[in-house]
């Protein structure tokens, strides 16, 4: 298997309607800079692997109507979607497509514009279906799963459950929220900035469905993102200082809450996120780290929900089970901190849905590259995770970076 | 065997409404309907003037930069006639009272062509590389449908 880098980002602009450019115009605003940075053109590119959410903007086959548009004329165009996995399910494409081999330079793009969509087809694509009994006990959950990206009924359960377990609080949720938020402020690709925004601002914000607020959700975003995945040798030529992926795996369990139609779950233990667990192990294995918690130097996890800051450090082996709240408190976290956590600002400030998990890899690898502004985290990275979720929170998706290859 | 009569369902009835944006480029095109003018894009490397217009030119992948007006003549490039409809049923057809002609129309000045409707024609007399010339709607809304259809010359 061959090494593999990431030897360029590019993102739009993030922010709520992009009215004024379409789909394909809206993916080339990422896909320009990320031509430029490299110096690369299509002609250097051998495939294209793209992603969005289906059915949110109701564009079918919107990689075949755009990817001339995006360099991509002429050349394979693969698509795949998975759900809030999708970009780094589209990442881990064009992993596999030159590692493999079979192609040497791969062009990335995942998108999505959530304005051009309708709350309820989106809703379709991802949950509907699972909350159609609920509607039939009269239990009306349209409004605050349509608000909110159409999945926080089904984090509502697991965040209470893994309150009762660790003894995190909603405190803990709302000063979480809070550094979120003031991260976002330093990134320039980030969509919702509140600057200066406290952990008392967010605490007076309307609770949706207990335990999580307004102010613990992330925003519906219209943006898109770009990457290039290249061989050794090409990468080299490209930058002194690539971002090489060296570890990947992905894992499909139990849904962890609701279930189809019966609205019952296999599993009770909501928190437990098992096939992360399992994706890290496998993606750590095959990156040669043996201890996370002391070789892993920032993480990205997939945090659209306030509690899911401290559920996935935990399982993405950062730390023990239930111990993140405690390192929290202590200052661990922060873009200073010993181990940054969503030194991006998170899903939870900006929600392209299907770009948002191939952003968590380009935040990782921008801050291996060292070119991530004031966002920078303070110590040297050399190891980084990136992590993506779907499904009924029930499919992990992870990804480990590193300043050399394998 | 399963009473395929009476097995239960779940039923939700969903309702869609989607907003487009249609984009930089198009809402330019748009604009130029108002005024009675077909409007495309110049590549600056290739020269080939793209209507509808794009922001980028897929063969040559630079930034189009240049407005040009086409027609209002055209070619037909290629063409259908339209005879049914659908009648509302599953998979049903009903005949039109008149038929429909569409035809892939390639703008004087424009290399490329797009689907419009060809108004004013024998249905029988239609052929590929006929001319055709725009018909504007009398009162502007800033809308496609300002270009009404295009008819024989």
């Amino acid at each position: 298997m061959r090494n593999v880098a990431i030897a360029g980002v590019g993102f739009s602009k993030h922010v709520s309607k992009r009215r004024d450019v379409n789909i394909a115009e809206l993916v080339y605003e990422a896909v320009r800079p990320v031509f430029e940075d490299t110096g690369l053109s299509p002609g250097d590119i051998d495939a294209c692997v793209t992603g969005n959410m289906p059915g949110f903007e109701g564009i079918n086959s919107p990689e075949l109507w755009g990817s001339g548009q995006w360099g991509g004329l002429g050349k394979p165009a693969l698509r795949i979607t998975t759900g809030g996995t999708t970009g780094s399910s589209v990442a881990h494409g064009a992993f596999y497509m030159v590692a493999s081999g079979l192609y040497d330079t791969v062009l990335t793009l995942a998108f999505e514009k959530q304005s051009d969509g309708d709350t309820t087809m989106g809703l379709n694509s991802v949950a509907l279906a699972d909350a159609a009994s609920q509607f039939a006990y009269g239990v009306e959950m349209l409004p605050f799963l349509g608000a909110l990206g159409g999945a926080i009924g089904l984090f509502v359960y697991q965040a209470a459950s893994y309150m009762h377990k660790t003894g995190c609080t909603i405190d803990h949720f709302d000063r979480a929220a809070a550094m979120l938020r003031n991260n976002a402020v330093r990134n320039p690709y980030s969509h919702l900035k509140q600057e200066g925004v406290t952990a008392e601002d967010i605490a007076a914000t309307r609770m949706i469905s207990y335990p999580l607020r307004y102010g613990h959700t992330c925003p519906a975003t219209d943006g898109a993102c770009a990457m290039i995945f290249t061989t050794e040798d090409r990468a080299k030529a490209i930058t002194d200082r690539p971002a090489w992926i060296k570890g990947v795996a992905a894992c499909s369990e139990e849904p962890a809450a609701l279930g189809l139609f019966g609205g019952g779950s296999v599993n009770l233990v909501l928190d437990d996120q098992r096939s992360c667990t399992f994706a890290a192990n496998k993606a750590y294995k095959m990156a040669g780290i043996s201890d996370p918690a002391a070789e892993i130097d920032m993480a990205e996890p997939y945090v659209p929900f306030a509690h899911l800051f401290f559920i996935y450090f935990e399982r993405l082996l950062l730390c023990g089970q239930g111990e993140a709240p405690r390192l929290f408190d202590g200052g661990v976290m922060g873009i200073g901190g010993d181990l940054p956590n969503c030194p991006s600002g998170a899903v939870m400030s900006t929600n392209a849905i299907g770009a948002s998990a191939m952003e968590r890899i380009a935040e990782c690898a921008l801050q291996i590259m060292g070119k991530a502004g004031e966002h920078q985290v303070e110590k040297e990275v050399h190891h980084a995770v990136a992590h993506g979720l779907g499904g009924a929170a029930n499919f992990n998706v992870v990804t480990v970076l590193g300043d050399r290859p394998n | 065997m399963t009473d395929l009569e009476n097995v239960r369902e779940l039923g939700i009835d969903i309702d869609a409404t989607y907003s487009w944006s249609v984009g930089a480029s198009m809402e330019r095109f748009v604009r130029g309907l108002a005024d009675r003018r077909l409007l495309g894009a110049r590549c600056p490397k290739c020269s080939r003037v793209l209507v509808p217009p794009r922001k980028v030119c897929e063969r040559c992948f630079v930034e189009t930069d240049e407005w040009v007006e086409v027609g209002p003549g055209g070619t037909v490039v290629s063409f259908t006639v339209g005879e049914v409809e659908l009648d509302g049923k599953a998979g049903g057809f009903k005949d039109l009272d008149v038929p429909v002609v569409t035809g892939l129309i390639k703008p004087d000045g424009a290399d490329t062509a797009f689907v419009h409707v060809i108004g004013e024609a024998d249905p029988r007399e239609v052929a590929c590389s006929m001319r055709v010339e725009a018909v504007w709607a009398d009162e502007a809304g800033g809308a496609l449908s300002d270009l009404r259809y295009f008819k024989p010359l």
